[in-house]
Formats: C-alpha cells, structure tokens, sequence
C-alpha cells in the first residue's frame, strides 16, 4: 500500500465519521435550526472528503475535473438548501428551542 | 489615490488574495466542524442559540450570496434571510451568547471576503465602518 492508498482511505473513513456524527447530531440536538445546521455542514464536508478520497483512488486529470465540478456543485447548492429550509422553519413559526438569548429576525418582522 | 500604476499592484496581488482566502475559509470551516463535532459527541453541550441582525458592507447581488453562502458553510452559523434595501443578513448561530460579538466574529469574516474579491481590496475607511446606517 503507497502514501496515496493510505490518504485515500484517511480521507474516505474521515468523510464518513463526518457523515456519521452529522446523523447523531441530528437525533441529539434539541431544535430544528441546530439539527439542520449539523445535517448540511457536517455532510457537505463529509462529502468532500470521500470525493477526494475516491480521486486519490484513481488519480488522473479527467477524473480531477470530475471531482472538482462535483465538489463546485456541492459547495454551491448545499448552503442554497440550508437556507430555503431554515427560512421556511422561522416563517412557520418554529422556536428556537431551551437556552435561546435573542431573535432578532422576529423582532423586525414584527415591526412591518 | 488610484494612479494608472495604482491598477498593477491589485492585478498581481488579486490572484493570491483570492487563494489565500480560500485557505482561510477552509481552515475556518474545519476548525467549526470540530468544534460542533466535538459539541454533538460529548454530553455537555455548550448551545446558545441566537438570530442576529448583520447589517453588511457588500453592495453587489455576487457579494451578497457569496457571504449569505459562506456564512452557511460555515458549521454553526447559517444564513436565515437576506433583506436588500439596506443589505442585511438576518443569521442564526448555535454559539452565540451575545449578539454583538457574533456580529463582530461575522464582520471578520465579511472584511476578509471583501479584501479578496474585489479587485483593489477593501480601504481602511470601509474596512472600520460598521455598515449601513440603520433605516
């Protein structure tokens, strides 16, 4: 096993641990804005590791292009998402759950 | 201020600002993800959730989503809406105690962005001001 094999699967088992704590965060945190902020973070960097991980694999500039669009796309639409579900949470209503300080968003919708 | 070799210095140095805010933001967000890693798989939890107001110094629709985006990206901040006139972000964060000085840990990271993308960076002026005044 070369330096590139053992990175690649570094990279690959750190992905998934990512992935993994991401799902028990999901079931641990106490409100639905925390739970989504583990669930499209942690994941989209998970994510990214295995990418890299499987170019390790199989290094080679074609497959460099692929995983770089892969990895562009990702970066991209996974915050696009976050936010359209985090902005539907607070527009049903949705608390923020025990040991919230402020909502600032909900005082200026108020005002309108 | 800006001369006609004004205009060569920022053309040579855009390039590495742009990378070296790449590194940055990507060491920022590995240093978020252990912490709220480490945050989900110890049974203490230090959660102190809040939406903040951040009154921004972006202008353009680009600089714009790019913050809502990477402030998103970030692990334990995520954009919750986007308000043009004046340009404000409305941000929740899980480790934020205090409203001022979530703003201040965001404002860093909008003046870093700032410096990178545009092309003559930003002056100390627009980098000490504290955004727009509010309506």
């Amino acid at each position: 096993m070369n330096a590139l094999e053992a990175m690649s699967w570094a990279c690959m088992g750190l992905g998934v641990w990512l992935i993994a704590v991401a799902a028990v965060g999901y079931v641990r945190l106490p409100d639905p804005y925390s739970r989504l902020n583990a669930v499209t973070k942690a994941s989209a960097l998970g994510l990214v590791l295995v990418l890299v991980g499987a170019w390790m694999a199989e290094p080679g500039w074609l497959e460099a292009v692929e995983v770089l669009l892969a990895i562009w796309l990702l970066l991209t639409t996974a915050p696009v998402g976050g936010y359209a579900i985090g902005r539907a949470l607070h527009r049903s209503g949705v608390p923020l759950g025990p040991r919230a300080g402020y909502d600032e968003l909900h005082e200026d919708r108020r005002g309108e | 201020m800006r001369t006609a070799r004004g205009a060569l210095v920022p053309a040579l140095t855009w390039p590495v600002r742009l990378v070296w805010f790449a590194l940055y933001f990507a060491r920022e967000m590995i240093t978020a993800n252990a912490a709220l890693t480490w945050d989900i798989l110890t049974p203490s939890s230090r959660l102190a959730p809040g939406i903040a107001r951040f009154p921004l110094r972006c202008r353009t629709r680009f600089e714009i989503a790019l913050l809502a985006n990477l402030i998103s990206l970030t692990p334990g901040t995520l954009t919750l809406a986007v308000r043009r006139e004046p340009p404000t972000l409305y941000v929740h964060g899980m480790y934020a105690p205090d409203p001022d000085r979530f703003r201040e840990r965001l404002r860093a990271l909008e003046s870093r962005m700032l410096a990178a993308v545009r092309f003559h960076g930003i002056d100390a002026e627009a980098a000490e001001g504290g955004g727009h005044e509010r309506a």
